[in-house]
């Protein structure tokens, strides 16, 4: 069986000049109510921020694993993976308010007396890791680290598309396995650095994986999107069959129950030790409105989507399956949502509007950059030796 | 002395595992029913071409956990809260963050007991005798062979159903008889 011809894609000019049309509003007005309140303005910025470069890494994780694990049946959504998660540089980009605006997120930057002398020690503690220039330079590495990774897994495999060699299959295995630890590492100390240090003195261990398992809930359900929203196009959405579907709705369904497993380790834990440093991130989470936004997530995050994805029938419907991924797209924001902005206000629940218009611009941004970066390419990695084992992927 | 119930099936084995489907969906669409296939490994496309319906396995499965999700609750919520109430560090007694870990691992037992048991039982096994065993060439079902077992009542023609299997690409067919179990 020969592959079948589908075109290089040309189209997707009007697409990516509106995303960037919307993108660049949302980061002006962002701007403007940065004038107005600057506090708020970065806390939403944040948010926005982490919720698309979340869906960016989760992306690049899942394709560098499916890369270790010499997975077939993902080969034809591969394309889309790569480009997701080779959107890295304009993240890199649009990191620069948050470090421009550091000392206002994170206390330990100029940390002030009314912390009280316990979280003073203890930032006197962390002093060696905590310094400006050190958590800028960490950032780099990190966007170094996702951004080669990233491009380098596009690259190869676009020259295959042309070249044919299998060579270049070798290749990606090998950074892709390879790279695994390194950049899911740099992952882990982003969310140290740039969520977990929103509170002065918090820590938990599983923190990193907390964030990655919500990140790679929204990378499972944006790849479901994309492949219906592509379904009736010249795209990948057009090879995919109910096996494709059946297997990421699975997918999905397990990084769901992981993301409840470590949501639910991480609170027993603190909430049995009951010491008064750790259990101040769970109160300020468990009263008023930030309690309701907890239910909303173990009901909206967790026992909505168990009952409902475990039908087998509906995780083969792609037009079903996509409405879940969409509702989970959304809850995914109300969970990046309640890790950030009870920092910015812990006693009442409180979304500031430059959040929304900073999640708009971010994405607006992203979506761009990942468009206007595939045109031209092949919608799925025509040259992969494996991709006609894809195509007949059939439901297990 | 019961009477015996005699079993009679038309085994008919085929050289590959397409070639075994594509006959049973054929006899299927002729009428035959009750059919069964046989081969070392799962047969892609082999539950269709049976026409079985849609496993039960799920269902018993959804069952057990509820069953030991209650379980774990009811249990726990007896012994530390009525039975014997135990204060653990100022909690209350009723702490339903410390019966989760219970309540999760009772849940996946019972569930993989329902599955395990479940399809245990729904494939009526463990099945020490079956006719099919009368046949010595059955064995390859085993190794190498890709069986098709067609039943047909005892005292009929079979001839007509041996040559349809013949026709569909059988390279061998037997008939075996025997007590049923």
């Amino acid at each position: 069986m020969r592959p079948p011809a589908l075109p290089r894609f040309e189209g997707g000019q009007r697409l990516w000049m509106s995303s960037a049309g919307v993108g660049v509003v949302g980061l002006v007005a962002t701007g403007v109510g940065a004038l107005l309140d600057v506090r708020e303005a970065l806390y939403g910025y944040l948010f926005g921020f982490i919720y698309w470069l979340g869906l960016c890494l989760g992306t690049l994780l899942l394709l560098a694993s499916f890369h270790a694990s010499n997975a077939r049946w993902p080969v034809v959504l591969r394309r889309t993976l790569e480009v997701t998660g080779a959107t890295v540089p304009v993240f890199l980009v649009l990191f620069v308010p948050v470090g421009l605006g550091m000392a206002r997120l994170y206390p330990w930057v100029t940390p002030s007396p009314e912390l009280g002398e316990h979280a003073l020690q203890v930032l006197a503690h962390r002093e060696p890791y905590n310094t400006v220039p050190r958590f800028l330079l960490r950032a780099v590495g990190y966007f170094l680290a996702w951004g080669l990774v990233g491009h380098f897994l596009l690259r190869w495999s676009v020259r295959q598309d042309t070249e044919g060699s299998t060579r270049w299959t070798a290749w990606q295995r090998r950074l892709g396995s390879g790279a695994l630890p390194v950049i899911g590492l740099a992952f882990s100390f982003m969310t140290l650095d740039w969520l977990m240090a929103l509170d002065a003195t918090w820590q938990s261990t599983v923190y990193g994986i907390y964030v990655y398992s919500g990140a790679t809930v929204g990378a499972l359900a944006l790849v479901v999107v994309a492949g219906v929203a592509t379904r009736d196009t010249q795209h990948f959405g057009r090879l995919l069959t109910p096996g494709h579907y059946q297997r990421l709705g699975t997918l999905l369904f397990a990084f769901i129950c992981f993301w409840a497993y470590i949501a639910y380790s991480q609170y027993m834990l603190i909430w049995v030790a009951s010491l008064p440093e750790e259990v101040t991130w769970y109160l300020v989470r468990m009263h008023g409105g930030w309690g309701a936004v907890s239910w909303a997530l173990i009901l909206g995050h967790f026992v909505l989507p168990f009952a409902v994805l475990l039908s087998r029938e509906l995780k083969q419907r792609p037009r079903a399956l996509a409405g879940v991924a969409l509702w989970m797209l959304l809850l995914h924001a109300v969970d990046t949502a309640w890790l950030v902005l009870p920092a910015l206000s812990p006693s009442r629940a409180h979304l500031p509007w430059t959040a929304l218009t900073a999640w708009v611009g971010v994405g607006g941004c992203a979506v761009a950059f990942a468009v206007w970066r595939s045109r031209g390419m092949y919608p799925v990695p025509v040259g992969d030796p494996f991709l006609v084992h894809s195509l007949q992927v059939r439901q297990p | 002395m019961e009477a015996k119930v005699l079993d009679s099936w038309v085994l008919a084995e085929f050289a590959t595992p397409d070639i075994l489907v594509d006959a049973t969906n054929q006899m299927r669409e002729k009428g035959y029913q009750g059919m069964d296939t046989y081969s070392p490994y799962p047969l892609h496309g082999g539950s269709e071409a049976l026409g079985l319906p849609p496993s039960r396995v799920p269902f018993i499965a959804l069952g057990g956990g509820l069953t030991g999700m209650c379980t774990a609750l009811a249990m726990q919520t007896w012994m530390n809260t009525i039975d014997y109430p135990l204060n653990i560090g100022g909690r209350p007694l009723l702490s339903l963050p410390a019966w989760i870990p219970i309540t999760f691992e009772l849940s996946v037992l019972f569930a993989a007991f329902g599955i395990f048991f479940g399809l245990l039982g729904l494939s009526r096994l463990p099945q020490p005798y079956h006719v099919a065993f009368e046949s010595e060439a059955f064995r390859s079902a085993s190794t190498h062979g890709y069986w098709l077992g067609v039943p047909f009542a005892a005292g009929t023609d079979s001839s007509e159903t041996m040559n349809q299997l013949k026709a569909l690409g059988a390279t061998q067919v037997t008939i075996v008889t025997g007590e049923k179990e």
